[in-house]
């Protein structure tokens, strides 16, 4: 029973077997009854027809007689036959002459008519003999009478269900015969199954140590050869695997160990954070930098570990930033420390963010021995002096003495003429060395003054034009000695900035000398002019220029760009560190555009006098108003963040506004570049939307002096632009106009906060996009598609946001895509999307 | 009368130098040239003498110049002496002590010989 009930193969045919047969056995036996019945009725009929004849023809003269006695007695004889139920006769006027029915006549015989000339056959239903056949016929033609005979059914319906019965009986047999054989049949093919799933089972669960035992001669037979050969293979795959993955295994718990060894005698302190900001690793460095001693940190937040310098740049690497950030942090026991931190991106497609890595060495030497320096370099200098006076001033003492009082005795000599001369000359070279000996020192002393915080600034409303034209006539010497001409171009209602003059004479004087020491012809060009809050500087020449990698290093102390060993080297090297320290100390910033062999531009900005800023601007002055219509808090305080919406169009400043004021986001408004710029400095707002195509100053701009300048630096920009190519490749996330405020407040959120939520997206630029940032416009469901599988998908029905890597962003039809109701195009800045 | 400059300085060579740079002075306006080497021979000379200018280093021995300039201005009789400080200490700090002192200018060294004539010439009113 337990094997049938295994066997649901056997149970499967056994149903449809059981089925089939009933149906065959029913029907069968249906059929034969009925034939039964068929035949068993005729031959009653004719039966009855014979003993009917038999009796009208023998007893004709009997029943004209009407010799009831002599009709009674001969038919009584035939009740005898089988089948017979009554027999009796009636008279031509249809009275019964003699019956067989005892005790007496059924009264509805009375009305049963027969023929004259034939036989006649009725179906008659007599209580209490049941139902007969009745069979009439006429003795001389009806006029002597009818003998009637009945025949009764009973015996046939008894013979039909006798047959039928047994008929049942034998197919019962025959079905349980047929089930038996089934089930022998089903045994024989099911085991071999059964025993192939239990191996497959094994196999399954890694059991390779069964086997298949199956000799039936047929494909099963042959199936499980196969699979017995297919699970060697596979145990010995396996096997092999196995090895390989404790090979492997062993090799990462060795690297494992070799890597933590590292790691834990770092001499550097090393912190690893995860993406949500808690600690992941620390080392022992780290540990001692900090006292933590044996504080459990993992998983914890920095916050309650470190001091805040620390807390905040493991807060912004752990932000998918490409920057590599670092400060100077202080250490415990008073030491200090250099921290060094970056984010780090998992290398798979989309270049996820895994956390931040921050780097701490102890600089408490290196600090001193910079003090020391300094301080060495301070007194060296402070020595240097005295005897520097005594050279420099002898020296201008004997020149003028000998010009005054010597040479003019001489003069008329001819023999010391030549003598003469070369005095004269010789002492202005003592001079000339001796003051840029002096000029070193006194930069040297200036840069470590600066560095030291200890230069007083005289800071009032400075002229630019006064400090240009001052700048000029101080280098006048040095210009006009290589035959240069400086032209100056400011234009007249040029605003005094705030500042200190001298030292911003000594910036475009320090300037101006680097343009002429490097410049060999034509002019060098110096204008001012106003640029938002600022008023920006330029110093262009036609020189040497500046190589590429030399760009960033020319701000650097002792640095003198270019091949020093051929190229004399003039001046301290020290000239460019001082202007941005002066530069930088005043608010601005100092920069440098330069071709190779086509010259430099040397550009710095200082900031307008406050109430020249104010006044000259109008509507420059930080136009923004809370959500609830108050004042807005300064940064350190608010609590709602403050969205600056940049744009030339007044309808869509109004339009991106209310969008922001509705969702609780405070707003400040700029409709040009230079209002943008001033304005983010003053307010420091935690998002810009920025529009690219504005007249002045474009949005490229303002986003490359946003990026310039350090407070602003890392506030997050949100381009929204009418159309374009790789307009938004500069700001951090592009929105393609038309915008709706779901778009915009999405792709702000996800700016404001890099964390992921919701709708369905569409990445064009292959695989190799990174939308962690922008997660929160998806909503999980990213297809990836080329431009040509593209619109067959937006024809589709598709409706979401379609990123679009800036690279292959020129060859989409954003026109058509931004006229899709429903679609919002965001592209990609060049670095999300690799290749 | 002649008006009178005294030079204080420890350092030979610069006295000598200031001296041969007014020399000028002492040949064209009959100015008298006086000098000190050190603090207290200075404030000496200054308290017997009364020089009209003062050219007045900061580090010299026995008496530094920042004592002998807050000397000078704490007496009253003193008050029309004018001091130069003349000092290698080129820090912001020091320039404003020096003020502070009294001093009626501030200059470093390596100086120009004939910004120190026009100087004298200015404050002397020659």
């Amino acid at each position: 029973m337990a094997a049938i009930k295994g066997m649901s193969l056997f149970k499967k045919t056994g149903l449809i077997a059981f089925c089939l047969f009933g149906v065959i056995a029913s029907a069968t036996s249906a059929m034969t009854a009925w034939t039964l019945y068929g035949l068993m009725t005729r031959e009653y009929v004719s039966k009855g027809t014979a003993i009917a004849q038999s009796i009208a023809g023998a007893s004709q003269e009997i029943l004209l007689n009407r010799d009831a006695a002599t009709v009674q007695s001969v038919i009584d004889q035939y009740l005898e036959i089988e089948g017979v139920a009554y027999v009796f006769v009636v008279d031509g006027d249809g009275l019964v002459v003699s019956h067989t029915f005892v005790p007496e006549f059924p009264p509805m015989l009375h009305d049963v008519r027969g023929l004259k000339h034939e036989i006649a056959v009725s179906s008659l239903d007599i209580p209490p003999h049941g139902a007969v056949i009745d069979i009439c016929a006429p003795v001389l033609a009806g006029l002597a009478g009818f003998v009637h005979v009945g025949m009764g059914k009973e015996l046939i319906m008894a013979y039909f269900w006798e047959v039928v019965l047994k008929m049942q009986i034998l197919l019962f047999f025959i079905f349980w015969g047929c089930v038996g054989i089934l089930y022998l049949v089903m045994r024989r093919i099911s085991r071999p199954l059964g025993q192939l799933t239990d191996y497959a089972r094994k196999l399954a669960a890694h059991d390779f140590s069964a086997a298949i035992d199956i000799r039936t001669r047929d494909e099963l037979e042959v199936l499980g050869r196969a699979m017995m050969s297919m699970g060697q293979e596979l145990a010995l795959l396996f096997s092999e695997m196995e090895n390989e993955v404790g090979k492997a295994t062993a090799d990462l718990r060795d690297h494992m160990a070799y890597l933590a060894a590292i790691i834990d005698n770092l001499a550097d302190g090393l912190l690893v954070v995860d993406v949500t900001g808690a600690v992941s690793v620390i080392n022992p460095a780290m540990r001692e930098f900090f006292d933590l001693g044996d504080t459990p940190c993992k998983g914890r937040s920095p916050a309650r570990l470190f001091p805040v310098e620390v807390t905040g740049l493991a807060d912004r690497i752990r932000r998918c930033t490409t920057e590599v950030l670092s400060a100077e942090i202080p250490l415990a026991r008073g030491r200090t420390g250099k921290a060094v931190g970056s984010t780090i991106f998992a290398e798979t497609p989309g270049r996820q963010c895994l956390g931040g890595v921050l780097l701490v060495r102890d600089i408490t030497r290196e600090k001193e021995l910079d003090q020391l320096k300094t301080d060495f370099i301070s007194t060296v200098s402070h020595e240097l002096r005295t005897p520097m006076t005594s050279v420099l001033g002898f020296s201008k003492i004997i020149r003028n003495k000998l010009e005054r009082y010597v040479f003019p005795l001489l003069a008329g000599d001819r023999g010391v003429e030549k003598p003469i001369g070369q005095v004269r000359g010789n002492m202005d070279i003592i001079v000339a060395e001796a003051e840029r000996l002096t000029e070193l020192i006194n930069d040297v002393l200036d840069i470590a003054r600066m560095e030291a915080g200890e230069v007083q600034w005289r800071d009032e409303n400075v002229p630019v034009a006064g400090v240009l034209r001052q700048s000029v006539e101080a280098t006048r010497g040095l210009w006009q000695a290589k035959g240069l001409a400086v032209e100056i171009d400011v234009g007249d209602d040029l605003p005094p900035v705030r500042g200190d003059h001298d030292r911003l004479v000594q910036v475009v004087v320090n300037l101006l000398s680097n343009a002429v020491k490097f410049t060999e012809v034509g002019p060098i060009r110096c204008s001012a002019e106003r640029e938002g809050g600022f008023v920006r500087v330029s110093v262009r020449d036609n020189g040497a220029g500046i190589d590429r990698a030399d760009l960033r290093m020319v701000f650097d102390k002792f640095k003198q760009v270019g091949d020093t060993l051929t190229g004399k080297p003039e001046g301290s090297g020290l000239g460019l560190p001082i202007c941005r320290q002066i530069v930088e100390r005043h608010g601005g910033s100092i920069w440098v555009e330069s071709e190779p062999g086509r010259g430099s531009v040397f550009t710095f900005t200082i900031p307008l006098a406050e109430d020249e800023a104010r006044a000259g601007e109008g509507d420059a002055e930080p136009s923004c108003r809370a959500p609830e219509g108050g004042e807005v808090p300064d940064a350190r305080t608010r609590t709602s963040p403050l969205v600056l919406v940049v744009d030339d169009d007044p309808a869509l400043i109004e339009y991106l506004s209310q969008v922001f004021e509705e969702r609780g986001y405070a707003v400040c408004e700029a409709a040009n570049g230079p209002d943008a710029v001033a304005t983010a400095r003053s307010v420091l707002p935690d998002l810009i939307t920025m529009d690219i195509m504005m007249p002045g100053m474009d949005g490229h701009e303002v986003i490359a002096r946003l990026r310039a300048l350090p407070e602003t630096r890392a506030i997050p920009i949100l381009v929204i632009t009418a159309l374009g190519g790789a307009e938004g490749e500069a700001g951090d996330m592009a929105l393609v106009k038309p915008v709706d405020d779901a778009t915009v407040i999405r792709a702000a959120e996800s700016l404001l906060r890099g964390q992921a939520c919701g709708g369905a997206c569409i990445v064009l630029g292959g695989r190799e996009c990174d939308l962690n940032g922008m997660r929160v416009l998806c909503s999980g469901e990213v297809t990836f598609a080329t431009a040509e599988e593209f619109w067959p998908l937006v024809e589709d029905g598709f409706r979401g946001t379609v990123f679009i890597s800036s690279e292959v962003v020129g060859g989409m039809e954003l026109e058509r895509l931004s006229a899709l109701g429903g679609v919002s195009v965001v592209i990609l800045p060049p670095f999300a999307c690799k290749g | 009368m002649a008006k009178k400059i005294l030079i204080v300085d420890d350092e030979v060579h610069i006295k000598m130098l200031l001296e041969q740079t007014l020399e000028e002075l002492e040949d064209e306006f009959e100015v008298d040239l006086y000098t000190a080497s050190d603090g207290e021979e200075g404030l000496e000379f200054i308290r017997s003498k009364r020089p009209d200018l003062v050219f007045l280093d900061i580090m010299m021995p026995k008496m530094n110049g920042y004592e002998v300039c807050r000397i000078i201005k704490d007496d009253a009789s003193l008050k029309d002496v004018k001091i130069i400080l003349l000092t290698a200490k080129g820090q912001e700090v020091d320039r404003k002590q020096g003020l502070e002192l009294g001093a009626m200018m501030y200059m470093t060294k390596p100086f120009d010989p004939d910004e120190i004539l026009r100087v004298s010439k200015e404050l002397l009113e020659l």
